[in-house]
């Protein structure tokens, strides 16, 4: 009996190597086919219905990405949030506020109704900072609520998803905030967006990545007690992560408002509801200590391929939420199924 | 900031005023630029009589929009003016007003029911469909009869966007040689604006004019135009409501035709109105403040305030 | 070369009360079992012997309906079963009391046994008070002193342990399957236990036993099978087998030596901790630690153990009390400040505290160092890191396919090493280990045996912590007993038993005797 024991070579180094081979695609690529699969739909759509190419336009290629620029500044900042495990509501709300006051910093001096008449013709970086600033005092408060008195994020977000709304409006009893300076409109003006987005993507894509910022965010996202013994400060780290999600979103209202030359309380309503389904789609988890900015910049071009597509298609903006919701829901499935299975291995 | 204190301090003064009458005002949208001015003008006419008037936010919601209305008649003001959210579903606010024997007034967007039958219920406002019309004929006139209309749609599930478009789809009908050749919504908000003018600009579709449900949706187009290079004169631009932008933007000679939905005739009508009820004065059912066109030919008039 | 079959088994009695025939299944990628058989003799404690990853749950939950096998058949009193579900396993007269506990905590304890199956009363609604007096019965008759309206959320794990236990009895089901349910429980628990399992047996009913525990396998099961690699290895009833000849079957090959303690020389104090005390926890904690030293803490869960350990490191920092790290007294309010002091702890919770389980290896190991070391400016230096990552891996031999591989996807032994390389990487003088060996293989807890033994060689002060008596008694220098927050006292290595453990553990009565 004893012989023959010794004699049984270790399967378990066999087991392993079985597994090692069937290795998954990364989320990305299959997400980025997603992403490929929509734009040739459109594509054959558009030679059937119109007799015309969706994507043979550079022009519409870039507006792709354009118009969902603000959005992915927002996501990419939400992105790093979900990755802790939490969430954030309050981002369309601080692109309000954001957009509000950087909008009062930049207007133009023969303007007879400027909100701060002695502060007009201003360059271009006190707006900037300003807005940022005030996004990033927001995000301050909110990672304070969550870390410190211990509110759930859903909560502590949806607070200040109302209250910077509400402030948005008393800023200037709901008035527009217009007439700024074209050097401030400068940063919001043709492809500037998109550049202000990608450079910010490639930003965080390296921090999450290489530093130790990043790393941090993984684990707390995955554990955030066995992150505590792990010798990580995690409410100072969640503050941080906070503070940051809310300074994207302040740099989102400062090139929202550059965009459009006006600063309204009304703007970046359910922004934040796109941004975080830009996230999802990209294959973030909800539950935490997934996701890459990667990812979130291609959920936020198959959200912005399809504003383009229906638009081309000439069908009506029903349908576009219709399909937009089942998307979401489509990625949320898919992200339940991975988890399933990650727990079935573990 | 210093409004908002300004607006406490007046509001402070007005509540020792022991002569006042109450007003309750429940708003569509506080975020409504033409809204948040009738807002301010209903303000204005009541400080100036010395009344008291309190303004809610119902948020585009109908329900919350009944529930303040409810609130206001439980806390016994003298008078109600209400914004509807939907036209279509006035009647059990209505039915409030009129079983706690409250005046109500409803303003800006009239109410579609029989709402107006009771009394002591009255509407100020405009035809919304009126503007629609002028604005069309207005850019009509600019194209010379003939050429291709985008419409520009406001929020879907707003009774204005239905009226003004209906507005300019009939005044289009009358001209043989003119087309509507799109027809999407950016629901009355700049950004959105853009980004849809974005996409008819790489369409490739011929369009020789826009016509929008209101102004912000028109200087949005303006703004998406200027960035591709096209000049305001090769693609006429036509808003509504006579913004302060918009007639900055006309002033630079961008936007071509806005329409001047009165809110200050609007929200100080409405307050007139209300104080009359409350009096038991005689009041008109239906007091509409009607609509001006606004063209570079007239532009100063309206620049002057 | 005849390998032993289940046909070994007392062939006179032919009437098997459960069989499994040529059982097989596989997930995506890995064969879990194959060809593998059991047969259970009616009014006995069959007990299932492996290590992790044998395919011993994989085959309770076959035999539960969980899952659906590709091939083979489970036969109950001869019959063939087809069972597409647990529902399926349970009203055919087969119970599992699972690991992980599945009661609902804002219900009471009757309403926890009977859910599904409430009694009613003549118009339909739940008859709370017959469910009640059903409950006290089935209690009363499994010596369970219970109230069965309390809320299952008031109870402690091992009380709820024993509602498992009970609701699955109450099924009155031929086969009842444990899966390490002695895990969570204290001694006393188990004898309870046992005695309920000793009166199931005496019904005639068969009971399939998971465990890790030797000594319990002696104890109380009558058949014993053994499983490697989810392969059936042998059957064999526990008289005639003893925990070597188990040992070798489950790993293969022969453990020479379980505890392989090196005599190391003892060097000077390097933590001293006097009177600590965590409010409502524990209290008077007085001991000190030398270099090369390993001190054993031994007590019964709820003792205190654990929480003084997370009190050293900062995780409950103390309410009153010193620590003095090589005669300097310093403060400890937060891991961190107890990794700069040079302290580290491997938690007794891997799930729960220690793993990242969505992250990969690498992530998981480096974890610990990245803040003061291994990045300049904000960066990580990651190819540095990787090497040494890579380097820990070989020294602890951790069985991956690459340090990418993800975490979860490890074995529980090999998961533990990953840990233990993280706390290697910060270079500890003073090493707090938790229940270093526990729910993991026989294989894998000797080679951390052995690891701790050099580690102490090397002149870290070590603390261990361990449920398991025969190891603190191998592994430590001296041990010290808790009993409810309190140090019952100090036993030399020499001196040490497990009766002079247990007495100490057990009886709050000896005067905590600090000596040296």
């Amino acid at each position: 009996m004893a012989t023959n024991a010794t004699e049984t070579p270790d399967t378990g180094q066999h087991l392993e190597v079985i597994r090692k081979r069937k290795r998954k695609v990364p989320t990305e690529v299959s997400i980025f086919l997603v992403l490929v699969g929509i734009a040739l739909l459109f594509e054959a759509l558009g030679w059937i219905v119109r007799g015309d190419s969706f994507l043979m336009n550079p022009s519409r290629l870039l507006i792709m990405i354009l118009q969902m620029s603000i959005i992915g500044i927002i996501a990419i900042g939400v992105t790093q949030i979900i990755i802790t495990g939490g969430i954030d509501l309050s981002s369309g709300s601080v692109l309000a506020l954001t957009a509000m006051v950087t909008a009062s910093l930049a207007q133009q001096s023969d303007y007879v109704r400027a909100v701060y008449p002695a502060l007009t013709d201003m360059p271009w970086i006190i707006p900037l900072i300003a807005g940022v600033l005030v996004g990033a005092l927001c995000g301050l408060i909110n990672g304070a609520l969550i870390s410190f008195a211990v509110i759930p994020p859903f909560i502590a977000t949806l607070g200040m998803m109302v209250s910077a709304r509400g402030v948005a409006r008393a800023y200037t009893d709901g008035q527009p905030v217009s007439m700024l300076t074209d050097q401030f409109t400068w940063i919001g003006s043709g492809a500037n967006p998109v550049i202000i987005f990608l450079a910010v993507a490639v930003i965080f894509h390296i921090a999450l990545k290489y530093t130790r910022y990043g790393k941090y965010t993984y684990a707390i996202g995955a554990n955030p007690q066995a992150a505590r013994v792990s010798g990580i400060n995690v409410r100072r780290h969640l503050v941080l992560v906070y503070t940051i999600g809310g300074l994207l979103a302040g740099l989102a209202g400062v090139v929202a408002s550059a965009r459009a030359g006006t600063g309204q309380a009304g703007m970046g309503l359910m922004y934040e509801l796109d941004a975080i389904a830009a996230a999802v789609i990209g294959g973030t988890s909800l539950a935490g200590g997934v996701g890459r900015v990667t990812g979130t910049v291609i959920g936020a071009l198959i959200l912005g391929v399809m504003l383009s597509g229906f638009t081309f298609l000439g069908v009506d903006a029903y349908y576009q939420d219709i399909v937009k919701g089942a998307i979401i829901v489509a990625a949320v499935v898919v992200d339940q199924y991975r988890q399933r299975r990650r727990n079935k291995t573990a | 900031m210093k409004r908002l204190l300004l607006g406490a301090a007046v509001f402070a003064t007005c509540s020792s005023s022991a002569m006042a009458a109450t007003i309750g005002v429940s708003v569509a949208y506080f975020d409504d630029n033409f809204l948040t001015s009738m807002r301010n003008a209903m303000q204005a006419e009541a400080d100036e009589n010395g009344h008291d008037i309190q303004f809610l936010d119902a948020q585009g919601d109908i329900g919350r929009q009944l529930s303040q209305t409810q609130s206001l008649a439980a806390q016994g003001v003298d008078a109600i003016i209400i914004n509807p959210v939907d036209t279509a579903a006035t009647g059990s606010m209505t039915d409030v007003a009129v079983e706690n024997d409250i005046p109500l007034v409803y303003v800006n967007r009239q109410p579609e029911g029989s709402d107006l039958d009771n009394d002591h219920v009255v509407f100020v406002g405009s035809d919304q469909k009126l503007s629609g019309t002028l604005q069309m004929k207005a850019l009509a006139e600019m194209l010379g009869g003939e050429g291709n209309v985008a419409i520009m749609l406001g929020e879907l599930s707003s009774g204005a966007t239905h009226q003004r478009t209906e507005g300019v789809k009939e005044v289009a009908a009358e001209y043989p040689d003119i087309q509507i050749v799109a027809e999407q919504p950016a629901d009355y908000l700049r950004t959105e604006a853009m980004d849809l003018m974005n996409n008819w600009i790489v369409g490739g579709q011929e369009i020789d004019a826009i016509a929008a449900n209101n102004d912000e949706m028109a200087l949005g187009t303006l703004i998406a135009m200027k960035q591709s290079g096209i000049s305001p004169d090769d693609i006429l631009v036509g808003g509504i409501d006579a913004t302060r932008d918009a007639l900055d933007s006309m002033q630079r000679g961008e936007l071509a035709v806005s329409v001047f939905q009165d809110p200050v005739g609007q929200g100080g009508g409405a307050v007139e109105s209300a104080i009359g009820l409350i009096n038991g004065e005689e009041v008109e059912n239906i007091k509409m403040v009607p609509f001006q066109l606004v063209t570079p030919d007239n532009l100063e008039d309206f620049l002057a305030d | 070369m005849a390998t032993m079959t289940a046909e070994d088994l007392t062939p006179d009695i032919a009437d098997y009360l459960l069989e499994v025939v040529n059982a097989r299944k596989t997930f995506p990628g890995v064969v879990a079992l194959d060809n593998v058989q059991l047969k259970v003799r009616p009014g006995t404690v069959h007990a299932l012997m492996g290590e992790n990853g044998a395919g011993k749950s994989t085959l309770m939950k076959i035999i539960a309906g969980i899952y659906i096998p590709d091939q083979g058949e489970v036969r109950l009193h001869g019959e063939t079963l087809t069972l597409n579900g647990p529902l399926d396993a349970l009203e055919a007269g087969i119970a599992m009391i699972h690991q992980e506990l599945n009661l609902m905590p804002f219900m009471t304890i009757a309403e926890n046994i009977w859910i599904r199956r409430e009694p009613l009363n003549t118009i339909g609604l739940v008859d709370h008070q017959r469910m009640n007096q059903m409950t006290e019965a089935l209690f009363e008759r499994l010596g369970i002193d219970m109230d069965p309206e309390t809320e299952v959320r008031h109870l402690t794990v091992a009380g709820r342990q024993m509602i498992e236990i009970a609701k699955a009895v109450s099924f009155d089901s031929d086969v009842l399957i444990m899966d390490e349910p002695t895990s969570a429980l204290t001694d006393r628990e188990v004898e309870h236990l046992f005695r309920i399992i000793n009166d199931l047996r005496a019904q005639g009913k068969g009971i399939i036993y998971i465990t890790h525990k030797m000594d319990e396998v002696f104890e109380i099961a009558d058949d014993i099978s053994v499983f490697r690699d989810g392969q059936f290895i042998s059957a064999a009833p526990a008289k005639e087998l003893n925990s070597d000849k188990i040992i070798q079957l489950m790993v293969g090959r022969e453990v020479t030596q379980m505890f392989p303690k090196e005599e190391v020389p003892i060097g000077d104090v390097v933590l001293s901790v006097k009177d600590l005390a965590l409010e409502n926890v524990f209290e008077n904690v007085s001991f000190d630690v030398r270099a090369g030293e390993i001190l054993g803490i031994a007590g019964l869960v709820g003792s205190g153990r654990t929480n003084v350990a997370e009190t050293l490191f900062g995780v409950t920092p103390a309410t009153s009390g010193s620590i003095a790290i090589d005669g300097q007294e310093t403060e400890i309010s937060s891991p961190h400040q107890a990794m700069l002091r040079g302290l580290a702890l491997l938690t007794e919770d891997r799930k729960e505290t220690g793993l990242f389980l969505g992250l990969s290896v690498l992530e998981n190991m480096e974890i610990a160092v990245l803040r003061d070391g291994y990045t300049k400016s904000a960066f990580v230096e990651q190819r540095r890191l990787d090497h040494e990552c890579d380097g820990m891996k070989e020294l602890l031999a951790v069985k991956t396919p690459s340090l990418d591989e993800r975490i979860g996807n490890l074995s529980g032994g090999n998961q533990q090493k990953v840990l233990i390389g993280r706390w290697l990487m910060t270079n500890p003088r003073i090493l707090i280990l938790d229940e270093p060996t526990r729910g993991i293989d026989v294989g894998a807890k000797a080679e951390i045996h052995k690891l701790i033994s050099k580690l102490a060689a090397k002149g870290v002060a070590v603390i261990m912590i361990s449920s398991e008596l025969p190891e603190v008694l191998g592994m430590s220098d001296r041990i010290m007993v808790m009993h409810e927050g309190k140090v019952t006292g100090f036993l030399d290595r020499g001196d040490a038993n497990q009766v002079s453990i247990m007495e100490l553990a057990s009886s709050p009565v000896e005067p905590p005797v600090a000596e040296d």
